[in-house]
């Protein structure tokens, strides 16, 4: 019971790591806007280039860390086949994708200045924190 | 940052990790639980291929999102991966 706790609260750790690594990155997204033929400064281009290391080397593991440990608190939970957890499962699936269209998203508004982008990405620090939201809620009330 | 390249050279090793993994449940651990009696490899390998399974897909949406494939290559990459071998046409297709 002891190592399942451990697990858990590892895996909790390693959530909250991601979840804040990608509401980070949904407002960089949200936020950092260069008009076609716009000059990006060196400053911005530091901040962006810092925003996607600190993707690279902590949100990206992070979330590794949570899928990886999370199907082992599911084998050793004997959770397979709850409703809410495929609930979740599909929640957490929409929010890695989130993931990869954010962090290729902000590389391409600095690589490629004016290229459109999906206006729905303004939305993506809401959908993130909403996403969280949900999973915290099915987690704990196990509807 | 990592450069384009460098982007579809970590797909095409995990299309190669990913089909690797496949095979070694299919052909390995499934016939020694059924054949051996030894359910203990399919309970390492199954997860082993779940995660490299997913990590392909996060990686597919990544680079379908960063523009580096077409979204069509995008999908067969996904749908090969479910296919013993497939993992290793996906491998060739983006050399």
């Amino acid at each position: 019971m002891t190592a399942y706790l451990w697990i858990k609260a590892f895996h909790a750790a390693a959530v909250l790591a991601w979840v804040g690594g990608l509401v980070l990155l949904g407002v960089a997204t949200a936020s950092v806007r260069f008009g076609a033929g716009a000059v990006v400064l060196p400053h911005e281009k530091g901040l962006v280039h810092a925003i996607l290391r600190w993707d690279r080397r902590v949100t990206v593991p992070a979330m590794a860390a949570a899928w990886a440990v999370g199907m082992v608190l599911v084998s050793r939970g004997g959770w397979f086949g709850a409703p809410w957890l495929t609930v979740k499962l599909l929640v957490v699936v929409g929010l890695s994708g989130l993931h990869g269209v954010l962090a290729a998203s902000l590389r391409r508004r600095v690589d490629a200045p004016g290229e459109p982008s999906p206006g729905w990405l303004r939305f993506a620090p809401v959908l993130a924190l909403a996403g969280a939201g949900l999973v915290a809620g099915l987690v704990i009330v196990k509807p | 940052m990592s450069s384009q390249f460098e982007r579809v050279s970590r797909l095409r090793r995990m299309c190669l990790v990913e089909a690797v993994t496949l095979l070694a449940l299919l052909f390995v651990a499934v016939p020694l639980k059924h054949l051996a009696g030894q359910p203990s490899a399919v309970s390492v390998m199954g997860p082993v291929h779940g995660f490299a399974f997913l990590a392909l897909c996060w990686t597919v949406n990544h680079a379908v999102a960063s523009r580096d494939i077409p979204a069509r290559t995008g999908w067969r990459l996904v749908f090969a991966a479910c296919v013993p071998f497939g993992g290793f046409h996906g491998w060739r297709t983006l050399r």
